[in-house]
């Protein structure tokens, strides 16, 4: 019997800003830093490391320290400089720092960092308490992109393993000889016991992931359509209830012509059905094949007259909502429709808005400033030599947003909306089309003042930022539209970042520091993570048909999965 | 085996898929039915397929049917036929070919060579004229003694030529066959093993010449003749292995026999061989037989030809005469990944991944631009044999000029030829010649044995047929003579 699979993971984003106590310490704090990054990267400390493996659910964390901004209070002066520990993990968010905190030299390392920290209890508190201190001043991004979304940090290693012992099992294939079905059945013999277990206990995808609107916009429709079947099937009850003098409210007592029109519907649909039956009937005794012994003939047709009558009780409960779908749009289709010219109204006033506060931006636009072509190289050496280590990097960027209540209002709307459409829209190849982004962030800082870019990402910078520019450049254009300095938009949406020499020039300034950044898989690229969870999910797939009796699988879907491997087919 | 069950799909998602399959289950078997009738009509009347497919033709060479593309052209059809790696036959047929991997359920690779090569040390190099002799005395055996004047369905005494030719040819001897799937006919001296081949052979030709899942009972019939036909084949080949392989008799099936230690391979090519070596021949002969009667001037030359016993002349006529109704009007060949057709012309199309297109030879060999005065029966017309199987024992020349080291398109200007009924490219039915001189034979042995043999068609083609059908294989084709 089929047992329920495991629950997909929750990956979550931590921000945690805690001012420093002094201005003075930042030095001392970021060469801290710095050197336990340092030792980390390059293997000198691998107990550090060992220690934040051990942290379960652990996808990547890193602490940056940015400027702290004007004093509202004393205009002119400057608050004290922020240390922001941001990291992405799997489950709660309590359980994490409780996890960080409770691992004696990650908390060893918390002390020592957060001592020069305002909000931190004394070194040497309980963990419980230091995870709740910290999580004080851990607040939510406003966007939050998560590349391969309810896939645990476990299970990315996982299925680096399981792909290994897959092209491990396709390797010993040698000449292969017969079926691609028999090819496939030597290699999931060739795997282990536990590896066979494995792979179809993938845990489920998200709602979300598995339903995307972008790649199934059918199934959208095909929602709604169940939707109104659901109101159809209780349409039906209420007319059976009704009729059997049940005590019912007024409002649901359908009337008259509702139960008229079910039993209408229901009489076409039979009539259809009949109809179909006599025809499939006919051309069987026309068609019958000849010379065959009467034994063999009955037991034909049994087989042929089981199927069909199978075939057609299992339509019922398809046929009962299709009568009850007539039924309720006959009871309250007026209504819908009602309610429907509302949703399309409310539509169009929203669009108009857009519109308006569109013109607003782009009247700003013309008089908003624009920050020159001009660099730090000593920055740029500072920041050029903590990338390109290894397969994945990191980016953090704070931009200051323009000020007055417009740029504020737009900017909080489009962040909404991207964060929405993230979901709505999942792209399995990538936020907006870029493949690289293995998590990401928009968060606002300081009630909207500053806005917080942090990103890990796979390749170099360069071909980063010129994929924002080639394939988002709508959506970066309507998030960084509305930061100071930023190339000139049109629109909001247009132009901005295809000042690609410029934009470089503004992201490289506005970047900071990764000074600490742990990643729990350096070697796995986004590619690699796909191709290790599509092998996973196809062998699993192809395996179901290994079972004796089992449906025969696609050839196009065996091809594709020998193809991964260059194993030529029969 | 894998314990859980890998589709992605939370339990509501699951009812409504479950809902919604039942529906469209029911509908599809409602719809099938509808569509394998309609399909089996236009099969069955050569006139109204030649019409459709030359209007396929000139206005939609690649015509697509949802994911699936039906095309016309010849050019089109012989790239299909030829493109074995991007076209695949096996897939189409591995579930019908009950006996295991077979050369047509096979796609070219290490094994679909092997099998190749165990069928190119089966077949004698005079294949052809031993066929044709036994085919010639069969038919005329069963033609022998007949009244004056009457009317006679030629499929059953056909069917039992080519029972003749699986006996002495292949070296199955039917007699031991029974069955609990056919029936016996009625009638005096008939034997009931001879009977019963000839039966599961029209059931397996039914099998193989139709689409998987074939409809209203033939595939389930199929299955069970195959069952019982495969058993009797492991039988006898167990048996003359276990008797002295060696000294087995100079027949296709004593030469497997005798040259396989294993016998699981020896039984599985035996029967695969025989049933796609003879089932479709009674076909192919009562589709040309009722284009040549319908034809008053080729029937002229047919009789004269089988008077004179003029084989190549026979061959020649029967050919053209299987151009105006071919065995196979339509092909199926699978796609398992994105490929482009009719690359660089103006009906280039992109066929996906996991779709199916269909060819049609009958449109093909009628295509204006690959066959001189298409619509014309013309008996001279070049024969094209499969180049990689001539064994030069009936004296043609043509297309044995083939080298392996040539490039593609030379290579494909020398393998194709005007006549498609046995395919092309590397699934090329290397039996053409036998099925040839099997054919050639009956009609011979029928124009000598019926004088003034007519075929009686009350009402035009669209709503009447003189050839009826069991699936796709022919049950009766009723001819009146004297």
């Amino acid at each position: 019997m089929a047992r329920r699979r495991p629950k997909a993971a929750t990956q979550r984003a931590l921000t945690i800003l805690k001012p420093l106590r002094d201005a003075s310490e930042r030095a001392a704090l970021e060469s801290i830093l710095r050197g336990h990054g340092n030792a980390m990267q390059s293997g000198g400390n691998s107990a550090l490391r060992d220690a934040f493996d051990a942290i379960e659910g652990l996808h990547y964390l890193s602490w940056f320290v940015i400027d702290g901004v004007e004093s509202a209070s004393n205009p002119g002066a400057f608050e004290p400089p922020v240390l922001v520990l941001e990291a992405n993990f799997d489950g709660a968010e309590k359980a994490f720092l409780r996890r960080l905190a409770g691992n004696a030299a990650t908390k060893a390392l918390l002390d020592e960092i957060y001592s020069r920290c305002s909000g931190y209890p004394v070194p040497g508190s309980s963990a419980e308490f230091t995870a709740h201190c910290l999580a004080l001043g851990n607040s939510r991004p406003e966007v939050f992109y998560v590349a391969r979304p309810g896939q645990s940090a476990a299970q990315l290693k996982e299925e680096a393993r399981l792909a290994a012992a897959i092209e491990a099992a396709v390797g010993s294939l040698g000449e292969p000889y017969g079926r691609r079905l028999e090819h496939l059945r030597r290699i999931w013999d060739r795997l282990g016991s536990a590896q066979r277990r494995l792979i179809p206990n993938a845990p489920m995808k998200p709602f979300w992931v598995r339903h995307s609107l972008r790649e199934q916009p059918l199934k959208a429709v095909f929602a709604l359509v169940a939707l109104l079947a659901v109101g159809g099937l209780i349409t039906l009850a209420l007319i059976g209830l009704d009729a059997l003098g049940a005590p019912l409210w007024e409002c649901l007592v359908p009337p008259r012509r509702v139960a008229d029109a079910a039993l209408c519907a229901a009489l076409v649909l039979a009539a259809l059905a009949g109809a179909g039956l006599v025809i499939w009937a006919l051309f069987h005794v026309i068609e019958a094949p000849k010379d065959i012994r009467l034994s063999a003939r009955v037991r034909i047709w049994g087989r042929k007259f089981r199927a069909i009558f199978r075939a057609t009780i299992r339509t019922l409960p398809a046929a009962l909502a299709l009568v009850g779908v007539v039924a309720f749009l006959s009871w309250q289709g007026a209504l819908l429709l009602h309610w429907a010219s509302y949703v399309v109204l409310g539509l169009l006033a929203i669009a108009l808005l857009a519109g308006l506060l569109l013109v607003l931006v782009a009247m700003r636009e013309l008089v908003d400033g624009v920050d020159g072509m001009a660099w730090d190289p000593a920055k740029l050496t500072r920041l050029s030599a903590r990338e390109d280590r290894g397969v994945q990097n990191h980016f953090i960027s704070v931009t200051p947003v323009k000020p007055g209540r417009l740029r504020q209002a737009v900017l909080r709307i489009v962040l909404f909306l991207v964060n929405l459409l993230a979901r709505v829209l999942y792209d399995r190849r990538g936020l907006a089309g870029i493949p690289s982004i293995h998590f990401a962030r928009w968060q606002l800082l300081d009630g909207g003042q500053r806005l917080l870019f942090v990103t890990n990402y796979d390749g170099g910078w360069g071909g980063y930022l010129g994929d924002f520019v080639a394939t988002a450049a709508f959506g970066m254009n309507a998030i960084w539209g509305s930061s100071g300095g930023f190339p000139r938009t049109f629109y909001l949406f247009f132009d901005g970042v295809k000042d690609e020499q410029r934009f470089k020039c503004y992201a490289r300034n506005s970047q900071q520091e990764t000074l600490f950044w742990y990643q729990r898989y350096p070697e796995l690229s986004l590619a690699a993570i796909r191709r290790n969870a599509e092998m996973r999910e196809e062998l699993a797939r192809l395996s179901e048909h290994l079972a004796p009796g089992a449906a025969p699988a696609a050839e196009s879907e065996l091809d594709a999965f020998l193809r991964r491997f260059a194993v030529p087919g029969r | 085996m894998p314990e859980r069950n890998a589709s992605q799909s939370g339990p509501v998602e699951g009812f409504i898929d479950r809902i919604v399959t039942a529906a469209a289950e029911w509908a599809t078997l409602i719809g099938a039915s509808v569509v394998d009738w309609g399909y089996f009509f236009l099969m069955r009347r050569p006139r109204l397929l030649r019409t459709v497919a030359g209007v396929g033709r000139r206005w939609a060479p690649v015509f697509p049917l949802g994911r699936h593309k039906l095309l016309f052209r010849a050019e089109d059809v012989h790239e299909v036929l030829e493109r074995n790696d991007d076209f695949l036959l096996g897939p189409i047929n591995e579930r019908k070919v009950r006996s295991g991997d077979f050369v047509i359920s096979l796609d070219p690779g290490a094994q679909y060579a092997e099998e190749k090569a165990l069928i190119r040390e089966a077949f004698p190099l005079d294949r052809n004229d031993r066929v044709y002799g036994i085919a010639t005395a069969a038919a005329e055996r069963q033609l022998a003694g007949l009244p004056a004047s009457g009317a006679l369905n030629l499929v059953p005494l056909m069917e039992r030529v080519t029972v003749q030719v699986v006996a002495e040819f292949w070296g199955l001897d039917p007699r031991q066959a029974r069955s609990k799937v056919v029936r016996m006919p009625r009638g005096a001296g008939l034997d009931e093993g001879a009977e019963t081949m000839r039966l599961w052979l029209r059931k397996l030709a039914a099998l193989i010449a139709s689409r998987d899942p074939a409809p209203f009972g033939v595939m389930e019939v199929g299955h069970a003749c195959a069952d019982e036909y495969v058993r009797y084949v492991k039988n006898a080949c167990e048996a003359m292995a276990a008797a002295d392989p060696a000294g087995a008799a100079d027949t296709v099936l004593g030469r497997i026999v005798a040259r396989r230690p294993r016998t699981e391979q020896a039984w599985r090519t035996a029967a695969g061989l025989i049933v796609t070596g003879t089932t479709v021949v009674t076909k192919a002969f009562t589709h040309a037989f009722e284009q040549l009667v319908g034809n008053a001037d080729a029937l002229k030359r047919a009789t004269a030809a089988a008077k004179d016993r003029d084989r190549q002349a026979l061959e020649r006529l029967m050919m053209e005469a299987l151009r105006f109704n071919t065995v196979f009007p339509m092909i199926a060949r699978y796609c398992p990944r994105n490929a482009t057709l009719a690359s660089g012309t103006p009906r280039e199309a992109e066929i996906p991944a996991d779709s199916m297109v269909a060819i049609s030879p009958a449109g093909a060999m009628f295509d204006p631009e690959a066959v001189e005065n298409p619509d014309s029966f013309s008996d001279h017309r070049g024969l094209n044999f499969n180049p990689d199987w001539i064994s030069g024992a009936a004296g043609y020349a043509i297309g044995n000029h083939y080298r392996p080291g040539r490039d593609r398109e030379d290579a494909g200007r020398m393998w194709r030829g005007i006549y498609m009924h046995f395919g092309s490219g590397a699934h090329w039915c290397p039996a053409d010649g036998m099925a040839l001189a099997e054919i050639s034979a009956m009609c011979g042995a029928v124009l000598r044995a019926l004088p003034e043999v007519r075929i009686k068609a009350w009402l035009p083609e669209l709503l009447y047929r003189p050839l009826r059908y069991d699936g796709p294989a022919v049950w009766r084709l009723k001819v009146r003579y004297g």
